[in-house]
């Protein structure tokens, strides 16, 4: 899987979680019945010597019965500065990660990773405490549309130290310049620092996205714009460092744990902020159709790159969308690997997402082509996608797209609640994905189809390399 | 059905594990007590097909894990990546059809998440469901196992061919700290080796690849005398057994063909070979043939990587500002490993100066624990066995985890004897291992050269 890709499928899990509609603590039932259905058997397989007649050629095992599986519970104690914790304990889980949600309205992607890694080194720097805790976790940040969720992974015996020493050492830092300094340094290093491919997402967002403040948030910093970061430039972010600005998310461990106490102490000491405005979508431009077409240098075949301008992260079609998306995309029983993989051979996976942002949203259609079958798979992603808008999906398909998404990970949880609370929806219903989706009709999803992924409000970014088709 | 074997309480407690000093004060971090279900059975079916069971009732989700032990070693020669094109066209049928592919019948019966990678040494097929389902995943690799090829003809074979190609453009050819590394591995092995090659191939040979190459490599290795299945997750063994048993019972055993045996692979004398390729930026690749998985001197080396790692990046990219990203890599294998120090210099860089830094980072870890103090040794070594611990905790991890357990050791229980060895290495032995097996002694250097005239990365694959 390219860099691009991967990032693709990490953004389509924060989507894809972002989608719940589900009351704290309900209970639902993931067994269903689906035995019934008679499963596609067109060309048979003669059985092969020695194997019974009916093994494999009869209707498939029936389900076995498995005990109710509680959908998370997420608490939010009430703090006196009113900023946000989410609790979301985990009781059994052998680790536990913490997302620190940081609102940094800031356009300068840039600028926002170095500070998130000046945190971080200032975090490490406090005292041999963190040092001896990093023996034990994780630490890394992810860049969102809104700022910056730094992430822990720990395992949950170590999480009340995590809770009561770090924590309070990264939302009320003492920042040195040796800290900006090794931020750069580490950042230098990081893998995201060098990729070619980051170009055409930043062209397909600020072709979809034009006109909008997340145009030029949404892309990622090249080389050249980290080096050009001053400490100026970060300085002013600590501004951010309020109880407006700040969200915590504490996924595993039991439920209260003493640790918390400190953990809300930490928070409450933070200053009151400017709140965040209410959430409210902007205008969609009526029409986005552009093409374009950028060179990248070290590519050894086409990206093919689709988008559509769609709605905010509170939009009732949100989770229609999602599912849109996951019958298309994700996974190699999905609509379009089926047809440009599977099919055509023209690559080695398709990969559709749908991410809504707190105040605008984009579909997102990719894949590595080899050059000279760019047109061919082109003509079959949008063959595909106009049949969702005219044909309802069949329910085994929805089902088939609900059950993927229950295996999100603990680190996808809880960066998927940080994300999907900071951009404005309420955290009980960030937290089950499979309940929202199991709310989406086939008719939801060929109405959005049809609405918000019609071919006359396509834009596309078709990077080829520099040595043209293979 | 060979009586099932119990093996162990089936349990991780990281709190008996090597030795993790007490907890001082409320300040210092407490040592972790973490339970993980493990392995509760392993078993044979008349057939040879092993069998182990990890139940965990607390998981969301049950993983089937069936790995076959034949990877990119057994890759005939002249058929590089046959292995893994193979994974890939067992995924073109079901059971009981053609033409309809694994993944959508696993859609039809209820949907999960499926994958398959292929490595030196096996080839694994992931599946991963909700715990209801857990018949049906069951009934999908039994099918597989059955009969892996049913969909195969000419076109299915084309079509193949053509996403593995760009699979190798997409994830190989494209990944400047990759594609280097393989022309290391050639260097370090040597034409004839199995590992001489990774289970990527290269366009030629998949391109020369027939069908009866495919047929025949089945034929020999996907039996399942040659497999091993894991259940890891939520689901009741009680269950289960009575389930998988008839599926998997009736798939007849075969001839499979001896494993081979190498003696172990050493660098000679060093060598530097320079590779002019049509790329952006220059590379620079250290590469030594280390100890097979499971070997002595191994375990300590794998602890060496992060500290390596961490000098380099403050000698080369922070400090004296010669590279722009280092990555150090231990490569693990049955029949030897191999680890490598890649480096991306900047423009104006020195390359002397950058080879004197990793000869002069390796002396200092090579003399740590053992000429001088190492008092930041018990981080690593714990950060290391918490990565591990992580690793278990995932139901896919703990998987993949036992299996290695079965193929490198061959009892899955070696996943806590693994832990207790590597939480027992003292900071002077991974200093000797670094002393023994990588400072000055010979290793090969391959020099990525950018030229824009001359060919693209993927076209060099040996």
């Amino acid at each position: 899987m390219s860099g691009l890709a991967r990032r693709l499928a990490w953004l389509a899990t924060c989507a894809a979680l972002s989608a719940c509609e589900l009351g704290a603590g309900r209970e639902y039932h993931v067994a269903k019945t689906v035995s019934e259905r008679a499963p596609s058997r067109t060309s048979a397989v003669a059985p092969a010597a020695g194997l019974p007649d009916s093994l494999f050629s009869g209707a498939p095992p029936a389900e076995v019965e498995w005990p109710w599986t509680r959908a998370p519970e997420v608490s939010e104690p009430s703090l006196s500065n009113g900023a946000r914790l989410l609790v979301v304990p985990r009781p059994g889980s052998p680790t536990a990660e913490i997302a620190i949600a940081l609102r940094l309205d800031t356009a300068n992607a840039a600028a926002a990773r170095v500070f998130a890694h000046t945190l971080l080194s200032a975090a490490a720097r406090s005292d041999a405490g963190f040092r001896e805790l990093s023996s034990s976790a994780s630490f890394g940040f992810a860049p969102t549309e809104e700022g910056i969720v730094l992430l822990i992974h720990t395992l949950a015996a170590l999480l009340p130290y995590t809770l009561a020493h770090v924590l309070p050492r990264i939302v009320t830092p003492h920042l040195l310049a040796a800290d900006y300094v090794f931020a750069k340094a580490a950042l230098r290093q990081a893998p995201q620092y060098d990729g070619a491919r980051k170009d055409t997402t930043n062209a397909l967002y600020r072709a979809v996205l034009a006109g909008t403040p997340y145009a030029d948030r949404l892309r990622e910093p090249v080389a050249a714009e980290v080096d050009a970061v001053k400490a100026e430039d970060i300085m002013p972010l600590r501004a951010h460092l309020n109880a407006s600005d700040v969200l915590v998310v504490i996924h595993g461990g039991e439920s209260a744990p003493p640790s918390l106490v400190t953990a809300r102490g930490a928070l409450e000491r933070l200053p009151r902020g400017r709140p965040p405005p209410p959430p409210s979508g902007l205008a969609r431009p009526p029409t986005c159709p552009v093409t374009r077409r950028i060179v990248q240098a070290d590519a050894l075949q086409t990206t093919l790159a689709l988008g559509y301008n769609t709605v905010e992260a509170t939009h009732a079609d949100v989770p229609a969308l999602e599912m849109a998306a996951a019958l298309l995309g994700p996974g190699l029983a999905s609509r379009l690997n089926r047809n440009v993989r599977t099919k055509l051979g023209a690559t080695y996976g398709v990969h559709a997402e749908a991410t809504s942002f707190a105040r605008a949203g984009i579909f997102y259609v990719s894949a590595s082509v080899e050059s000279s079958r760019v047109a061919e798979a082109e003509a079959a992603i949008d063959e595909e996608i106009e049949r969702l808008g005219a044909e309802e999906p069949t329910p085994s398909e929805l089902e088939s797209a609900r059950t993927r998404s229950v295996f999100a990970s603990g680190h996808d949880v809880a960066l998927g609640l940080a994300v999907g609370v900071t951009r404005g929806r309420r955290a009980s219903l960030v937290a089950a994905p499979a309940v929202a989706l199991a709310r989406v009709t086939g008719a939801d999803v060929r109405r959005v189809a049809a609405l918000y992924l019609p071919r006359t409000l396509r834009c596309a970014v078709v990077a080829t390399p520099s040595s043209g088709a293979r | 059905m060979r009586a099932a074997q119990l093996v162990g309480i089936g349990v991780i407690v990281l709190g008996g594990c090597g030795r993790m000093p007490a907890a001082p004060d409320a300040t210092r971090e407490p040592t972790p007590d973490v339970r993980i279900p493990l392995a509760t059975e392993d078993f044979r079916l008349p057939n040879g097909l092993r069998v182990v069971l990890a139940p965990d009732r607390a998981a969301a989700a049950v993983v089937v894990h069936v790995r076959f032990h034949a990877g990119s070693k057994d890759d005939p020669p002249g058929r590089a990546g046959l292995a893994h094109l193979v994974e890939h066209l067992t995924y073109r049928s079901s059971p009981g059809a053609t033409d309809v592919d694994f993944f959508t019948r696993l859609g039809e019966v209820g949907g999960g998440n499926a994958n398959g990678s292929t490595d030196l040494d096996s080839t694994d097929y992931v599946t991963t469901v909700r715990p209801s389902l857990v018949g049906r995943a069951l009934w999908l690799e039994a099918a597989r196992m059955a009969q892996p090829l049913a969909a195969l003809d000419d076109a299915t074979l084309a079509a193949e061919r053509e996403v593995v190609k760009n699979e190798l453009r997409q994830r190989c050819d494209s990944d400047p700290s990759r594609w280097p590394r393989e022309l290391a591995r050639h260097a370090a092995f040597g034409d004839g080796h199995p590992y001489a090659h990774t289970p990527a191939g290269s366009n030629d040979a998949i391109d020369a690849i027939g069908i009866d190459d495919v047929r025949a490599f089945v034929s020999e290795r996907y039996r399942p005398n040659n497999a091993t299945l894991v259940l890891a997750g939520a689901f009741d063994a009680d269950v289960v057994r009575p389930l998988l048993t008839p599926l998997f019972r009736y798939i007849p055993a075969g001839a499979v063909p001896p494993a081979r045996t190498f003696p172990a692979v050493r660098a000679a004398r060093s060598t530097r070979t320079e590779v002019r390729l049509a790329v952006a930026r220059a590379r620079l690749v250290f590469a030594w043939p280390v100890p097979a998985t499971g070997a002595e001197g191994l375990r300590e080396l794998d602890l060496a990587c992060a500290p390596l790692h961490g000098m380099l990046v403050d000698v080369l990219v922070s400090r004296r500002r010669l590279a722009s990203d280092v990555r150090v890599s231990l490569e693990p294998g049955g029949l030897g490993s191999l680890l490598t120090i890649t480096v991306a210099p900047e423009a104006d860089a020195d390359m002397d100066a950058v080879a004197s830094a990793v000869e002069d980072a390796l002396a200092a870890v090579a003399a740590w624990g053992r000429v001088t103090e190492w008092p930041e040794y018990p981080i690593y070594q714990r950060r290391r066995i918490a990565a591990r611990l992580v690793t278990l905790a995932d139901v896919r991890g703990r998987a993949h985890e036992l299996q290695d357990a079965v193929t490198y050791h061959d009892a899955p229980d070696a996943v806590r004897a693994e832990l207790a060895a590597l939480g027992a290495i003292r900071a002077g032995d991974v200093g000797s291992s670094v002393a023994q097996f990588l400072e000055g002694r010979p290793r090969y250097l391959i020099a990525v050269v950018p030229d824009p005239r001359a060919a693209r990365p993927g076209s060099t694959r040996p």
